[in-house]
């Protein structure tokens, strides 16, 4: 059943696999103005599998979405794939862009917030600001809100104003685990020279999330400023084992759509034996999905190289994977 | 360089927009008045950077280089180096990558003088720095090469010898971005930082790709080299310094080093922007160096991230007496500005000061404070420029070339970005990396000039029409280094103080003009300047007229001079 797998689908499908680019869910779409025009229809349809599936999209298919964006302003299936689009390009400006060019009055309060949240990840504290404010007048518990607000203040270097947002919502601040709001609530005591509070704060984040660097980082200066050179030591190379974990796993990332894309390129190339060797370097730490087209691969290469020991041994692997 | 991922997958939910009023612009303009013209025709200077970019994209093409500017035929008006690239896979360089150097008139009317000084690098071209290395009285030259030895330039006063062989400055091939001279153990002369970036092999390169295109990487695939300290015998003859001075066991992705007296303890300290990696602060301990960065609160952003930096520059941003570190980083990182708010502890507040923003819609490279309109406090010049050369076909809002930014001081330690109302120097919009600042036309404003990455150096001159006066000084060390670097001068002017050092390095493979600009507001003369020199020699000069230039010889009267009229003899 593997031969008749078109090799093509292999390489759109395991670089989906591969590609750490932050996972879509499209969400549903009912009647849709796009869904009048069946060719527009039918294209965005394409478009928008190309991206969940290729965590990618290439210039001509970005192009033609930017041209159904353009035809169909009301359509939200055709606005949801422009912005997974944006997403996966990296281009959070005309994210922000497009999301601004309408009142943002007009928008529901899930919508104003998420728009914060844009602006916020852009430096707009400012802007994040005013439109939280409103918001979090209409719904003062609001954690996620009112914790927003805090953030931002924090930012705009303001922490007499960001402390009593954070203080207002506190209980459901460490109920919902929100530790980026806790660290910050942390930082402040740390900025005013409360080292007690701070210490007390920001280990209290790092029960929920010990892996934050910001929190590790500040535990080892508080730590500093109090004499305790082993205490510091050991939360600074905490930090630094954290930053330096990030890099090996970008490293281990790249390296890997590195070899997919070479895989690709040799396949194509029919250079199989090469096919082989890159997809047994793919296989180690690779999830089940990921080692059945590695498999296949191997398979068809093993196959079309006379390879008869590689090909006999993916088929039995690819066998072992359909029973699990 | 980092390249950072987003997460953003709330946008999903953000469907229900509707017609209405679009959210204000929030960018400012300004009608203060500091303007720049851009004067790269009528300065004569024609430089083209040739980093010749290949379908490869190997790293090192995307860097970019130096500019040095500094008076090296002491005429009292700063000259210009501009360093070339060539080709990544070639010694040799292509014969129109050759590097520039400039001699200026004064009035900012420069010629090639590069055949008759005999000025010549060879390799990948990088950084530049440049002091007297003989204490002859002669600015000498340092170059820095991918995958090339140092070259170390004697000046004769009418030209330049390489002396790089026998000079003790390495031949390994490691790749040193930018170098800054300083007088690291107060022995009287000039030792040099090298900062290393990573162990790249054009045969070799990682291919790094974004939305399955192939993309210039970033240093993190590679190892990183680390930095070196050389000592100066005295004569222009280095030793390896590195391992006794303790910064041995640091190795980074250097890209940038800031040298200034930042615990303003007598003697020089080390700042160095590494590229998503953790920045350094060298504290000098009596010629032993020890990082305190991490718990200064000056090595990661303010969530304790490690940065794209980039750039770096130092000064006392809010004027209250304590140095503030500046640090360039990557697109979507702001350009962080460490204030110092006590001795050695710093807080990271850009966003707080009107940087922020602006400054993560750009990649950031050169950097500077400078006075641009003369009212004593220090302004800030960024050069930006993407490394993705194919970025636009990824992103609507994010370009290759991209322009430069301009903030201006308005007071309170708080910044204005005012680049679009800032002249036509500041619409150039070029792929910008190397910076230096300097009065190149010799009329009390501080200009500019950019080096940019495959494209033309762009010389900006300060036309700015509201202006405080100035004063200029040239100081010139006996005791200490004769460059003078490390010295720090406060200027009193009724209960107004303002206060500058010499700095050996700062912003991008780059060198600023070595002498103190001061600038006055509206006080037309300096009650009391008192200079610190290197090696903790006080001197004191009282009523200084404003408006002129000042040589200051060690120890010696003050002797006016015109920028460009005549040589002051060593």
């Amino acid at each position: 059943m593997f031969r008749k797998i078109a090799i093509g689908v292999f390489s759109t499908a395991i670089t989906a696999l591969f590609l750490s680019a932050n996972g879509c869910d499209s969400g549903g779409s009912g009647v849709d103005p796009v869904t009048k025009d069946a060719q527009a229809a039918s294209q965005i349809s394409q478009i928008s599998t190309s991206i969940r599936n290729r965590k990618a999209i290439s210039t001509e298919e970005f192009a033609a979405l930017k041209q159904l964006h353009d035809r169909f302003p009301r359509s939200d299936l055709v606005r949801r794939t422009y912005f997974e689009a944006l997403i996966v390009r990296g281009d959070v400006g005309s994210l922000e862009k497009v999301l601004t060019e309408r009142s943002i009055a007009a928008l529901s309060q899930k919508a104003k917030l998420d728009l914060a949240k844009i602006f916020k990840s852009n430096g707009k504290y400012a802007e994040c600001i005013d439109i939280l404010l409103p918001l979090a007048e209409k719904d003062p518990e609001n954690s996620e809100i009112v914790g927003l607000l805090g953030v931002s203040y924090f930012h705009l270097d303001e922490p007499e104003k960001a402390a009593p947002f954070f203080d207002r919502v506190w209980p459901r601040l460490v109920a919902d685990k929100r530790f980026e709001e806790i660290t910050i609530r942390g930082l402040i005591h740390f900025r005013n020279n409360d080292l007690t509070r701070a210490l007390e704060v920001l280990k209290l984040s790092r029960e929920i999330n010990p892996d934050q660097v910001a929190v590790n980082n500040a535990l080892s200066r508080i730590y500093a400023r109090l004499g305790d050179k082993e205490k510091a030591d050991s939360f600074r190379r905490i930090t630094v084992a954290a930053q330096d974990s990030a890099v090996s796993e970008l490293n281990r990332a790249s390296r890997n759509v590195e070899n997919i894309i070479e895989l690709e390129n040799e396949w194509k190339n029919k250079n199989f034996s090469r096919v082989i060797e890159l997809s047994r370097l793919l296989l180690p730490g690779s999830s089940p999905d990921q080692r059945t087209i590695l498999y296949q691969y191997i398979l068809e290469a093993g196959r079309a190289n006379g390879d008869t020991a590689a090909a006999k041994e993916a088929m039995n692997e690819l066998q072992n994977l359909q029973k699990r | 360089m980092n390249h950072g991922t987003t997460t953003l997958l709330f946008i999903f939910l953000v469907l229900s927009c509707a017609c209405g009023p679009a959210v204000p612009n929030s960018t400012m303009t300004d009608k203060a008045g500091i303007t720049f013209s851009d004067a790269t025709e009528s300065s004569s200077i024609r430089f083209e950077h040739i980093p010749t970019r290949t379908e490869n994209k190997l790293l090192p093409e995307i860097m970019g280089s130096g500019v040095a500017i500094s008076d090296f035929d002491r005429d009292g008006s700063p000259d210009v180096i501009l360093v070339n690239s060539g080709s990544v896979r070639s010694k040799q360089r292509p014969s129109n990558a050759a590097d520039h150097f400039y001699l200026n008139d004064g009035k900012g009317n420069f010629r090639n003088a590069s055949e008759e000084w005999n000025f010549r690098g060879h390799g990948y071209g990088q950084g530049v720095a440049v002091g007297d290395v003989d204490s002859d009285g002669w600015t000498d030259v340092l170059l820095t090469n991918f995958q090339g030895s140092l070259i170390l330039l004697k000046n004769t006063g009418s030209g330049f010898l390489d002396v790089s062989d026998g000079s003790g400055l390495s031949k390994n091939n490691e790749w040193i971005t930018s170098a800054g001279f300083f007088d690291a153990d107060k022995d009287g002369d000039l030792d040099v930082y090298l900062v290393g970036y990573v162990a790249f092999t054009p045969e070799n390169p990682r291919r790094v790709y974004r939305n399955r295109m192939l993309i210039y990487s970033t240093p993190i695939y590679y190892q990183p080299t680390g930095d070196r300290l050389m000592l100066n015998n005295g004569s222009g003859k280095f030793t390896d310094a590195t391992e006794a001075a303790g910064i041995a066991s640091a190795k980074h992705n250097g890209l940038a080093l800031a040298i200034a007296d930042i615990d303003k303890d007598g003697d020089e300290d080390i700042y160095v922007a590494n590229d998503t990696d953790a920045n350094l602060l060298w504290i000098n301990e009596n010629g032993k160096f020890r990082d305190v960065a991490q718990l200064a609160g000056v090595s990661y952003d303010e969530a304790g991230r490690e940065e794209g930096s980039m750039g770096a520059d130092v000064t006392d941003s809010n004027g209250d007496g304590l140095l503030d570190i500046v640090v360039t980083n990557f697109q979507a990182e702001s350009t962080a500005l460490y204030i110092q708010t006590e001795p050695m502890l710093f807080k990271e507040i850009s966003d707080a000061v009107g940087i922020g923003q602006s400054a993560r819609q750009r990649l950031k490279f050169g950097v500077d404070f400078f006075d641009a309109d003369n009212d004593g406090d220090e302004d800030l010049l960024v050069a930006n420029g993407h490394i993705e050369d194919t970025v636009e076909q990824n992103s609507d809002s994010v370009k290759f070339a991209q322009p430069n930014t301009f903030y201006e001081a308005v007071g309170n330690g708080q910044f204005r970005d005012i680049s679009m109302s800032a002249g036509n120097a500041l619409a150039d919009v070029q792929v910008s990396r190397g910076l230096a600042t300097g009065d190149l036309n010799g009329d009390g404003l501080l200009d500019f000039v950019i080096n940019n990455n495959g494209g033309t150096a762009q010389v900006a001159f300060n036309s700015t029409g509201s202006k405080g006066n100035f004063v200029v000084l040239w100081l010139e060390g006996k005791k200490s280094n004769r460059t003078a670097i490390g010295a720090r001068v406060v200027a009193k002017m009724g209960d107004r103080t303002i206060e500058r050092q010499v700095m050996g390095a700062q912003s991008y493979l780059s060198v600023s003009d070595f002498r103190l600009h001061f600038g006055l507001g509206p006080a037309d003369t300096i009650d009391e300047l008192k200079i610190y020199w290197p090696g903790g020699e006080q001197q004191t000069i009282e009523n200084i007229a404003g408006n002129k230039f000042y040589y200051v010889r060690q120890g010696a009267e003050t002797v006016n001079f015109v920028p460009g009229e005549k040589r002051i003899e060593p």
